[in-house]
């Protein structure tokens, strides 16, 4: 850069000055005037984090539909109804038949009278039971098949099984595997387009924010603008102030979360249970919680970039100052 | 000896209108220089572009030799360092205290707390405000604000002081009182510049610059080009 010679000589008074100070005073300015304007502060801090919540939230319930789909996908299988008729010595080579199919993982056998007195346990049908003179339930295969198995692979296994002569019927329900996935999909496309609509909002909301400060301390602005402060400087507390609102934002929407996941852990862990009370749901975390307080810091620090800058622009008082 | 040089300035708005065209005059720091001239003739862009504050269109600004109207952005932010500025309304913001107010120059900078205090204290006593530290503006009367303005002005030790109107409607007492305390700044080898629109503020005893037509002629005074010690 070209430096050219100076009016007056060196008097030492640029040694003494410190841009550390210069930016320690911006957020100082920044602090103080959030604490200047509470009600506005509270209120930017709740719309911000009401913003920020649902796609935070949305992306955890997301996470744990993947989580169920991923774990119970490990399950799948289905039932060989056996004929009637048939012998307990084929129900068993039956059985070991399956066991030698590459594709499945394990076969349990539930005999006629065990799927009898289940049946008893879960019905009000004793005393027609009762009344027949043999049992009209067949012995069964419950079939799991290995990790990693396509629907489509299971559909055929069970209609080569439904060819056999020893097989009465072969029930196969991934339906609802199917429905499950689609669930998951649309969750995760619904979780992204929710979170870039609320992430302009909260950009927006920053925006809104940050204008009003600048224009309560207009004059004060002007002043300093005469009094030789760089656009920069005089950008840089509502830069700050922005960013302030956003991690405000960021902290408020964790706190949501929280107090929304600790509503709905009881009916979440009761349907865990239902199925078998193996899968662990995903909760708020640190982690989770500094990536919500970030995000929403840098979208408040987006929205106070773009507005002082349209302001400075704009605004033929600050122009001045070059 | 700090002296201002204008060389042919001129100053041309976006619009097409053209303020002036060449200005030549020399200002320096043996006594205040006054500028007078009708409203709207340009007094306040010509403070401006010496100030800083805006660029003029052609022409040079000399300061002690050196093109201040060439430089850079930043060399310019320097430049604005060793300025002070009064305006007619006195520009002080009413939601800060009169501390506050005088140590704006001195925050942009980044001054260390401690020299803040003692510059801003000092500048209080030149004025005559020193007790009026922790009152808001608009509890001072027009002149005690003018005092504050000045004071602000002042408490980054300009080099170069500019007042634009700075008597603004007061009575002519409090208007010399006021002039009383640029004199003050004029003999600490600040160049001092003083637009007014009011003649009867001046005296052929003082440096009278005249802007009128787009030009700036001495009025009263002599020249420093023409003082035979200078």
């Amino acid at each position: 850069m070209k430096i050219q010679s100076f009016p007056w000589p060196d008097d030492g008074r640029e040694a003494r000055e410190s841009i550390t100070r210069v930016r320690l005073r911006s957020v100082k300015e920044s602090f103080e005037h959030i604490c200047r304007h509470p009600l506005v502060t509270i209120f930017v801090w709740l719309l911000m984090g009401i913003a920020l919540s649902l796609p935070a939230g949305f992306w955890l319930v997301q996470h744990n539909i993947d989580k169920v789909v991923k774990e119970l996908s490990t399950d799948t299988g289905f039932t060989v109804d056996l004929r009637l008729d048939l012998p307990g010595k084929e129900v068993e080579s039956s059985a070991d038949e399956l066991r030698r199919n590459p594709l499945v993982e394990r076969v349990d056998i539930v005999t006629a009278t065990q799927a009898l007195e289940e049946f008893q346990l879960t019905s009000d049908f004793d005393e027609v039971l009762a009344a027949l003179d043999s049992n009209p339930l067949p012995a069964s295969l419950i079939v799991t098949v290995k990790k990693g198995t396509e629907r489509e692979q299971i559909l055929s296994l069970a209609e080569k099984l439904e060819e056999q002569t020893s097989i009465a019927s072969v029930e196969v329900d991934t339906e609802w595997m199917v429905q499950l996935r689609q669930i998951q999909q649309i969750a995760s496309r619904l979780t992204w387009i929710l979170s870039a609509l609320y992430g302009i909002g909260v950009v927006f909301v920053s925006v809104a924010a940050v204008r009003y400060a600048m224009d309560s301390r207009f004059e004060e602005l002007r002043v300093i603008s005469l009094l030789g402060a760089t656009n920069r400087s005089m950008r840089r507390p509502f830069v700050y102030c922005g960013t302030l609102y956003g991690f405000g934002g960021g902290v408020v929407a964790m706190c949501i979360v929280i107090l929304a996941l600790m509503a709905i852990e009881p009916p979440l862990q009761e349907l865990a249970s239902r199925y078998g009370g193996s899968v662990g749901f995903v909760a708020m975390n640190y982690v989770l919680g500094a990536v919500l307080v970030f995000i929403g810091s840098v979208l408040g620090l987006v929205g106070a970039l773009h507005v002082t800058f349209v302001q400075m622009q704009k605004n033929s008082y600050l122009n001045r100052a070059r | 000896m700090t002296t201002i040089e204008l060389k042919s300035v001129g100053k041309e708005f976006p619009n097409g209108f053209q303020l002036f065209n060449d200005l030549n005059a020399i200002f320096d720091d043996d006594a205040i220089n006054f500028v007078i001239g009708r409203s709207g003739v340009g007094k306040t862009t010509l403070l401006q572009i010496v100030a800083g504050l805006l660029s003029p269109t052609r022409g040079e600004v000399l300061v002690n030799d050196v093109n201040v109207s060439d430089f850079s952005r930043v060399e310019m932010l320097r430049y604005r360092k060793y300025v002070g500025v009064v305006t007619q309304n006195s520009s002080l913001v009413l939601d800060r205290s009169v501390y506050e107010n005088v140590a704006m120059p001195l925050w942009i900078t980044g001054m260390r707390g401690s020299d803040i205090r003692h510059r801003v204290e000092a500048s209080l006593r030149i004025v005559g405000m020193s007790d009026a530290h922790n009152q808001m503006p608009s509890r001072l009367s027009s002149g005690e604000r003018q005092r504050v303005s000045i004071a602000r002005a002042i408490v980054h030790r300009p080099k170069l002081l500019v007042a634009d109107e700075p008597t603004g409607n007061f009575d002519r007492d409090l208007a010399m009182e006021v002039l009383g305390l640029f004199d003050l700044f004029a003999e600490r080898d600040t160049i001092v510049l003083v637009a007014t629109h009011d003649p009867h503020l001046v005296s052929e005893t003082q440096r009278v610059f005249e802007l009128k037509g787009g030009t700036i002629e001495l009025l009263f005074g002599e020249s420093p080009e023409q003082d035979p010690v200078a």
